[in-house]
């Protein structure tokens, strides 16, 4: 073995520094000098041997370690006879490693300082590229839906348009990130903006009042540990009243393809009260899908089917027969959804005879009473009231007035309570012999006031009709109720009819400019005559009596009648929905508040019956649905997939069509229960009415479609098959405002 | 060694610990629709500085700031732990924005480099100890001067042997075999790789001379035979020594850039996150 190279003795070994930033450039060489560079990298060779002077001369003074004195000592001139030559020192490993560290540095800064020092904006305004900048800080590809954005950072980001020292000051003061979130509603503004930010888009009131009603149920919860470890750990992020930011669900920058949308069922069920395991295990039955019991229509696939359609040719002779359901219905443009094809299409063959035949006599909507002129009470009555007609029904109930007339009249409470005592004391009015002089009074002066509401009506037309509909229903009528409810009026019929009915035939008179008229109504009747005399056009609308539809006066009993003109007409479903909303809006509860709102009763029940041979009938097919309000109102429209987007579940026939199914499989129509039956036959659109009113959701308006059960889709909805993820079945932004024409945007 | 065990069993098993606790909080805190990259970002953060910290540490002896061991015990294994946080805080994705590729090298570089550093610093030593049982062990520093020590002495029995002997097999073998082996360090990464072809062809080529050498010859390249494998074992010992320097002038610089970066990135971070904090 040689010679240890080292020695670490003391005297031997001198000690290594190796944090010092230069060292001896002799060092390659192996021959490094024993003191070192300074630390500013200046050699300090002559410092090895520094000679002193001693006497005459100079003595050498070399330390030990350096090596010691050396034997030829100082030369003459006193320098050393050994000196170490110079060197140019180079910098140690630590040094050099420190350099290295420093230029990196610098480099990162300078490198961010030219990239990103100018900001993100577009250097011209317009341009289609991005700046380098913009592309190397995305931290991603934005989704397909927001490629267009790319270019722009400031489109989505406040601090897209700033720069770097905004960067620094909005990281250290911080931003409102519902600021961030507004960006995203000028293009999805398709929620209510007060609420948009709102889980469910819902207001926090009303999110409190259906997770109540949630947690009212009673339902059991299944012990997720990772959830209840959840909300150990954290809470779900929210901002005031528990607004959510956009970014809370949606991550951008994922990729192209990257899902937006994409929430695991762990994730939904985070806010909610109760958990289950998955869709096959824990999750609540489906109630009532995807129709409520109570069909929104008075149609009952069921009754339809089995008898209706058996016995068509004697009752519906018109009447087109399904030959299946696509007869009916129809997939919407969007393919998820069956819908009712148009009236026409569908119901039309068989009841739109019903709604407006000629053959049926219309809704009476002014009528003169029958009235008892030949006793001698009647001829007193003749006397004071003028021209009466004497033809008229001779049957029915003959204090019968038009249950509209009588809404108008109580537009006076004097006339009203002259009718409600003429009522109340069972007075008929073709049988006036027996009567008191107090009655007759009575009686003439209903007389009277229906003779004027003639006159005012002929004269004023729609505004002498809205002033009294105004009288009579206050500030519970808007305007356009107003104007639906007189729509279409035709003063030129009423004015006709009054010159037949109410108006003496005058006696050949040379000076026809100076016989008295009998009373106002020959003025007012006279005048429509002198404005077309005069050539100046009636501005109602003319009388239909060709087509028998719309107003009409039937001389057989002496009233103004409405004949609809087609489906959906419009004066009655005004008069219905006002009706609907006035009179019977609480909880079915028949008002006496008014003559004029009791008589409301009346319209209803004109309108409703459906075994009355009557055109119209709306309500017999049409129901009244409870909303969340106080107010009920009529459904007139069937289920339409427009408002698809904006309910909490969602579905979509398309993709369950390609399996081997049919509209059955799903849909299989129930056979009808004993109940069923009894009540069908026995229930009047009146009942129905007051019992819709009443909230009464399940009354005897089911479908006959049997609902669906939740085994029916766990079969297919199951993780390892199709999968159950929550978003598969059910929307989390509902409430969406439609867009006519633009597809919603997809979140 | 066996404190040393126990030492490192204890300290894995608080690594895995640590680990599994931060994937399931970041697991949690999605369910709960929480900002996890914030979260777990902001743990990164906390622990490149810390990590960085140690540097200044060992800058600062004076300061009561613990046991270098300790700080070194600690920046292992949160060095390690900061590369379960990554993956966390990517979520597992590979970034695709140019800003975030670079941020990301970076980041894997220093824990890829730190990770090198660990091993060689666990490898080289009980080599250099084994070698050190046949040979002696160096400063790096003076590794040069020994190197020149031998030069020197061989140089002197070659030209004493070229007075001697009268012949010029062993000089001029020197001048061109052995010369430039005895020059500076060499057969550096064939040290590093534990081969030891280079110096065993050395030895056979220096062996074949031994025909063509007289008595006197023969003692002298004797001894040359043992400079050749003092030298050897120099070449060894700098080979082994350098790596465990040279590895942090990758480590330390990429670790500044990194800081740099993700200074950048928080800023950027808090300037567009879009609220989700």
């Amino acid at each position: 073995m040689n010679d240890p190279l080292q020695s670490f003795e003391h005297k031997d070994s001198s000690y290594e520094r190796p944090d010092r930033p230069w060292v001896c450039g002799h060092l390659s060489d192996g021959q490094p000098c024993p003191v070192g560079p300074d630390v500013r990298g200046q050699c300090q060779a002559h410092h090895v041997c520094v000679p002193a002077p001693q006497g005459d001369g100079h003595q050498c003074v070399r330390p030990a370690a350096w090596g010691g004195r050396c034997e030829a000592g100082p030369l003459a001139d006193g320098s050393c006879s050994e000196q170490v030559p110079p060197c140019s020192p180079v910098r140690s490993l630590l040094a050099r490693r420190k350099r290295l560290t420093i230029l990196s540095t610098a480099l990162a800064l300078g490198c961010l300082a030219f990239l990103f020092g100018g900001g993100l904006s577009q250097g011209e305004p317009g341009t289609s590229q991005p700046t380098w900048a913009g592309r190397l800080l995305s931290p991603g590809k934005l989704t397909e839906a927001h490629r267009s954005f790319r270019h722009d950072c400031g489109t989505c980001h406040t601090a897209g348009n700033d720069g770097i020292i905004e960067w620094s000051s909005s990281a250290l003061s911080g931003h409102a990130g519902a600021q961030e979130s507004r960006r995203c509603l000028k293009c999805h503004d398709d929620f209510e903006d007060k609420y948009a930010l709102y889980p469910h888009n819902l207001s926090p009131g009303r999110l409190q009042a259906i997770t109540k009603r949630l947690q009212d149920t009673g339902r059991e919860t299944a012990g997720l540990i990772e959830l209840d470890l959840a909300r150990l750990v954290a809470n779900v992020p929210v901002g005031h009243e528990g607004a959510l930011v956009c970014s809370t669900c949606h991550r951008e920058h994922r990729g192209r393809q990257a899902d937006l949308t994409h929430m695991t069922n762990l994730q939904c069920q985070r806010c909610h009260t109760s958990s289950f395991h998955s869709f096959s295990d824990g999750h609540p039955e489906l109630v009532d899908y995807p129709a409520p019991a109570r069909s929104g229509s008075s149609f009952d696939h069921n009754s339809h089917y089995g008898q209706h359609f058996v016995e068509f040719t004697r009752t519906m002779p018109d009447g087109v027969k399904p030959e299946s359901c696509l007869s009916c219905h129809q997939d919407d443009r969007s393919g998820g959804f069956s819908v009712l094809k148009p009236f026409a299409e569908s119901c039309g063959s068989c009841h739109s005879g019903q709604i407006q035949s000629d053959a049926l006599p219309g809704i009476a909507f002014l009528n003169l009473p029958v009235l008892d002129l030949d006793s001698e009470n009647g001829r007193k009555l003749s006397q004071a009231i003028g021209k009466w007609p004497v033809t008229g029904r001779l049957l029915g109930p003959d204090t019968s007035l038009s249950p509209f007339m009588m809404v108008l009249l109580s537009a006076d409470a004097g006339i009203a309570r002259t009718y409600r005592s003429i009522q109340d004391n069972r007075i008929n009015l073709r049988d006036l012999g027996g009567v008191s002089a107090e009655t007759l009074l009575e009686v003439e002066r209903l007389v009277l006031a229906i003779r004027k509401l003639w006159e005012d009506v002929a004269e004023g037309g729609e505004s002498v009709l809205r002033a009294r509909l105004l009288a009579v229903l206050g500030e519970d009528v808007s305007g356009s109720d107003l104007a639906d409810l007189t729509v279409g009026w035709s003063r030129r019929t009423i004015q006709d009819s009054i010159g037949r009915w109410l108006i003496e035939e005058p006696e050949p008179d040379p000076k026809p400019q100076d016989s008295p008229r009998p009373n106002e109504a020959s003025a007012a009747a006279a005048a429509p005559a002198e404005r077309l005399e005069s050539g100046q056009q009636p501005t109602d609308r003319p009388t239909e009596q060709g087509s028998k539809r719309g107003w009409y006066a039937d001389d057989s009993d002496s009233s103004i009648r409405y004949r609809p003109t087609e489906h959906a007409d419009r004066f009655l479903r005004a008069w219905m929905e006002v009706a609907v909303r006035l009179q019977l809006r609480e909880s079915g509860r028949v008002s006496d508040d008014g003559d004029g709102r009791r008589a409301l009763q009346w319209i209803l029940l004109e309108l409703s019956g459906p075994f009355q041979v009557r055109s119209g009938r709306c309500m017999k097919c049409h129901t009244v649905g409870q909303t969340e309000g106080p107010a009920s109102r009529i459904v007139w429209s069937p289920f339409s997939s427009s408002g698809s987007g904006s309910r909490f579940v969602k579905f979509s026939h398309r993709p369950h069509l390609t399996l081997k199914m049919t509209c059955h499989s799903c849909h299989p129509i129930r056979r009808p229960s004993e109940s069923d039956l009894s009540l069908v036959g026995r229930e009047t659109a009146m009942a129905r009415v007051v019992s819709d009113i009443a909230g009464n959701p399940f009354g005897v308006l089911s479908s006959g479609l049997r609902s669906m059960q939740r085994e029916q889709c766990a079969t297919c909805h199951t993780r390892q098959r199709v999968g159950d993820s929550c978003l598969k079945c059910h929307n989390y932004h509902i409430d969406r405002i439609s867009k006519p024409g633009l597809p919603h945007p997809r979140l | 060694m066996k404190s040393l065990s126990i030492r490192r069993r204890r300290n894995l098993g608080i690594l895995l610990l640590l680990s599994i606790v931060v994937i399931v909080i970041d697991r949690l805190l999605s369910v709960s629709l929480y900002p996890v990259a914030f979260v777990s970002g902001w743990l990164l953060f906390s622990l490149v500085a810390l990590l960085a910290a140690y540097n200044i540490r060992k800058k600062l002896p004076f300061l009561p700031l613990g046991s270098s061991s300790t700080w070194l015990q600690f920046h292992i294994y949160g060095g390690l732990l900061s590369g379960v946080v990554f993956v966390v805080h990517i979520a597992g994705r590979v970034p695709n924005g140019g800003f975030e590729v670079v941020l990301s090298a970076l980041f894997l570089g220093v824990f890829f480099s730190g990770v090198i550093g660990l091993l060689l610093s666990r490898w080289i030593p009980p080599r250099l100890t084994t070698r050190a049982r046949d040979s002696q062990e160096v400063l790096f520093e003076r590794i040069p001067i020994f190197v020149r020590r031998i030069r020197d002495e061989v140089e002197a029995m070659v030209l004493e042997c070229g007075s001697q002997a009268e012949s010029t097999v062993v000089p001029a073998f020197y001048a061109s075999r052995l010369k430039s082996f005895f020059e500076r360090p060499r057969n550096f990464w064939s040290h590093v790789l534990h081969l030891q072809r280079p110096r065993l062809k050395l030895l056979r080529e220096i062996q074949s001379q031994e025909g063509y050498l007289s008595e006197v010859e023969k003692s002298v390249m004797g001894d040359m035979v043992e400079r050749v494998k003092q030298k050897d074992d120099l070449d060894y010992q700098y080979a082994l020594q350098a790596l465990l320097k040279y590895w942090l002038f990758v480590h330390i610089p990429l670790t500044s850039g990194l800081l740099v970066f993700v200074v950048f990135h928080l800023v950027l971070v808090y300037s567009f996150a879009g609220g989700i904090r």
